[in-house]
């Protein structure tokens, strides 16, 4: 056999394989290229020859969507064989796709152990399907048929059954309509009966009839006897009730007394005290009914047990006496609750025979008017509260506004001032009653601006308040009052309105700023002074250097040296006063640091007051002890030293002479003095020298330099544990002094 | 030669001044305060006058005041110098010809005083 097929060769099976009327092809690789497709194939796919070599999914491109070629992929992968029956496929023939079903088989063929190909033999069996279709499809329809019938006569089945159930029904409603018949018959031959014994009975009756009347004529006669007998009672009956009503009367009234009372009554009989009468207003007080009649009244109201009025009327029995009380107060349950009412009550004793039998109780509602009393008892105590928080307030009101700090003035809605407090007077050195006598606006004030003009009405705090009805903040002015020298306040002004909202006046509060005005003034003044005294020497410095700049060969050697000179001389006067400036800086942030040595004063006034001897037309004399030994900043003393007596100088120009004077107070102070013999100082200015910014106009006169050197001076002293001050009358010269520890 | 009357208390200012308005070939009389320039020939008058405001004895408004006051002065420019920072409300004052802010520029200042005297 294999020799046969390795005789027929390659081509030979090929050829056997063509021809083959089974269909038959052969792919390679996963990516199943058509390697051999027969005739038959071919034909199945509705392909020719041109598909040879292609992939199967290029040459059959509607096999897309469809399983094979997953299929086949799976066989090369796993090489396990697949075969199929019925299995359609949809085929693209002559341009249509149509569904065919195929057996087939996908066989692996392999070489070495390797698959080599897949072998696909396929046989077309789309008539044999269609026939099973067939076949199936009668099936199916025989068996919906099947299913027809048989619902069909599950129906009638179940028709059939309700119609025998009827019948049956029929059948035994018949059965009863008879037996009813049957009854009916029985009770119609009895009505029979009994008629005929009713008209035998009247028969009967009829001849009774005449009987009866003969007796009843009999009757009639007797009748007549017995009325007459019974006219002759009814006449003792009247004569016996007359008696009785004149007995009773007096009941009766008593009776009626209570029944139509206005007031609530009762009556109580016994020492269970028995209600024996009560009248309708006492029932609606206690809340009940008629039925409590003949009740205990403890058991027809247990919560009376223990009450006042109940003791009241338990003595009231027990001594015959009566009793009353007014605006008691009960509880009695009401409807189911236990109320407090308000009763005048009257207990009095109720005597029968001489003898107490019960108590007669009138009662009258006075609720609403206790209530309302109390109301009005809790009101005031209320009222005599809030008006005692209200006191207390005000008094603590009062006190805060007497002790306060910041003077305090009210107007009303007219500027009239109504209150100040005592600050306010102090400030404004005025009584209150003088100040209630004037407006804000007064023109007694003489309220100025800060800069010293007239304040006009309209720019004053309170009208500016007053007029948008908003307050105002720390509104400087300045007041000139007529006998001492004006003072600046600052002033809070605040307005009040009503509960509808109208003005009725305002608040202000002010204080006295004429330390913090003055000082601000100072402060801007020295600004002032500053910048001019130090523009003073840059002027002259400044045109110097233009002009040796400008015209430096037009100016003679001498003339250039001159102007050197200057601009030396200024930059020395600059430099001061920015050493002064510095100095006053450091005190300021106490960084004025001492630098102490022990030094005889000799060596001081050698070396800082010589230049000013030498340069001063006034003769400069030491007096005392000048080989004193003092610890101290040589230099900041020299400073010290310096400007009192340039000071001197400048201010008693006048003076020929200045004395230097040394005095040992005691083994721990020496004090040192520099005396002129210039214009003095008034006393009135004397206290302000030592302070920062000050600087006096000297007769008028105006003095170049900062105003800083006494400040400056009296801080160094401090610093030293030493003294400073001054003592001078008006036009005899001045002293100014200082101390060191020893 | 033009005359310039010049009072000035600072000694350095007056000094420069003078030696600068010389050299551009003015006359110069100076005075360090009012007392002095009040004990000035009264006969004598300048072609300007040029007053420093802060004085130790008074103020250049004042004098300012006083010249513009005076028929004699009629027609006599007045220039005011001052340090001071509100120099414009001096016009108010006295009503000078013009002013001069220290520290100031000599060429500044030339100009100041040539358009004055030339006019």
């Amino acid at each position: 056999m294999t020799n046969f097929f390795s005789s027929l060769g390659t081509e030979g099976l090929l050829d056997i394989l063509k021809q083959s009327s089974d269909a038959t092809a052969i792919y390679t690789g996963l990516d199943l290229h058509i390697q051999l497709a027969n005739s038959a194939m071919l034909k199945m796919w509705g392909k020719d020859e041109s598909v040879l070599g292609k992939k199967l999914e290029e040459a059959l491109p509607e096999l897309e969507k469809q399983p094979f070629t997953d299929i086949l992929r799976n066989v090369w992968r796993t090489g396990e064989r697949y075969e199929a029956h019925n299995k359609a496929a949809a085929l693209e023939i002559d341009g249509s796709l149509v569904t065919s079903y195929f057996d087939f088989i996908y066989q692996p063929i392999f070489k070495e152990e390797k698959i080599y190909c897949i072998l696909h033999t396929a046989t077309d069996v789309s008539e044999r399907v269609k026939a099973l279709e067939l076949v199936r499809k009668k099936e199916e329809n025989e068996q919906l048929i099947k299913e027809n019938l048989k619902a069909a006569n599950e129906e009638l089945q179940t028709l059939n059954e309700e119609f025998q159930a009827t019948n049956e029904e029929l059948a035994a409603m018949n059965e009863e309509y008879e037996a009813t018949n049957e009854q009916l018959e029985e009770a119609h031959q009895l009505i029979d009966v009994f008629n005929q014994q009713l008209q035998k009975e009247n028969t009967d009756l009829l001849s009774d009839n005449k009987g009866f009347k003969d007796y009843i004529s009999d009757l009639n006669i007797s009748q007549k006897g017995l009325e007459q007998h019974n006219k002759e009672l009814r006449e003792l009956n009247d004569t016996i009730i007359l008696l009785n009503t004149k007995i009773s009367d007096s009941e009766t009234s008593f009776i009626n007394l209570i029944a139509q009372a206005p007031v609530a009554m009762l009556l109580v009989k016994g020492d269970h005290f028995i209600i024996t009468m009560i009248n309708k207003p006492m029932l609606e007080l206690l809340g009940k009914d008629t039925g409590i009649i003949g009740k205990s009244l403890f058991d027809a109201i247990p919560e009376l047990e223990g009450q006042q009025a109940a003791e009241m009327l338990v003595r009231t029995f027990e001594e015959g006496v009566a009793h009353s009380e007014i605006s008691n107060p009960i509880m009695l349950n009401r409807n189911g609750n236990l109320e407090q009412g308000f009763f005048n009550f009257n207990y009095t004793p109720f005597i029968e025979n001489g003898k107490v039998t019960g108590v007669i109780n009138m009662a009258v509602d006075v609720s609403p008017q206790v209530l309302a009393i109390q109301e009005r008892e809790k009101t005031i105590a209320e009222k005599i509260a809030l008006e005692e928080i209200l006191r207390k307030s005000e008094d603590r009101l009062q006190g805060i506004l007497e002790t306060m700090a910041e003077g305090v003035g009210v107007i009303d809605a007219t500027g009239q001032l109504v209150y100040a407090n005592p600050m306010a007077q102090q400030i404004l050195g005025l009584t209150e009653s003088l100040i209630k006598d004037r407006t804000y606006h007064d023109a007694q004030w003489q309220n100025l601006r800060l800069d010293g003009t007239p304040l006009p009405l309209e720019e004053h705090p309170m009208t500016i308040m007053m007029t948008t009805g908003k307050p105002v903040h720390d509104h400087e002015i300045c007041v000139q009052p007529p006998d001492r020298e004006r003072f600046y306040i600052s002033i809070n002004a605040a307005p009040m309105f009503d509960t509808e909202g109208n003005l009725t006046g305002g608040i202000g509060t002010f204080m006295d700023v004429t330390t913090r005005r003055m000082i601000t003034q100072g402060k801007d003044d020295f600004i002032s002074i500053a910048s001019h005294e130090l523009k003073t020497p840059v002027t002259a410095l400044k045109a110097s250097l233009q002009l040796l700049q400008r015209s430096h060969e037009k100016l003679s050697v001498d003339v250039r040296a001159r102007l050197v000179d200057q601009s030396i001389k200024s930059l020395e006067k600059l430099s001061h006063l920015i050493t002064d400036l510095l100095d006053t800086s450091r005190i300021d942030q106490g960084q004025f640091k001492l630098n102490k040595q022990p030094f005889a004063l000799s060596e001081l006034f050698d070396d800082c007051c010589s230049n000013l001897i030498q340069n001063s037309a006034q003769n400069i004399i030491f007096e005392g002890d000048v080989t004193l030994m003092v610890e101290a900043d040589n230099q900041q003393i020299g400073q010290v030293m310096t400007n009192f007596i340039t000071n001197a100088i400048k201010y008693a120009p006048d003076s020929d002479e200045i004395i230097i004077k040394i005095e040992k107070l005691n083994d721990q102070e020496v004090k040192i003095t520099v005396k002129d013999k210039g214009p003095g100082i008034p006393k009135e200015k004397l206290i302000h020298l030592f302070e920062r910014y000050y600087r006096t106009d000297y007769q008028g006169q105006k003095f170049t330099g900062l105003g800083l050197g006494l400040y400056i001076s009296a801080d160094i002293i401090k610093n030293h544990g030493g003294r400073i001050g001054v003592e001078s009358d008006f036009g005899n010269g001045s002293e100014f002094w200082f101390t060191l520890p020893l | 030669m033009i005359k310039i009357f010049l009072v000035e208390d600072d000694d350095s200012i007056r000094e420069v001044l003078e030696i600068f308005l010389r050299s551009e070939d003015y006359t110069v009389h100076s005075f360090a305060n009012v007392s002095e320039f009040k004990n000035r020939r009264k006969d004598e008058l300048p072609d300007l006058y040029l007053f420093d405001v802060m004085l130790p004895d008074g103020s250049g408004i004042d004098l300012c005041k006083e010249i513009k006051n005076n028929d004699l002065n009629e027609g006599i420019p007045v220039i005011i110098m001052s340090a001071h920072a509100q120099l414009t409300q001096i016009k108010d004052v006295c009503n000078p010809d013009d002013f001069i802010a220290k520290p100031f520029d000599i060429d500044q200042l030339l100009q100041q005083i040539q358009k004055m005297v030339r006019s």
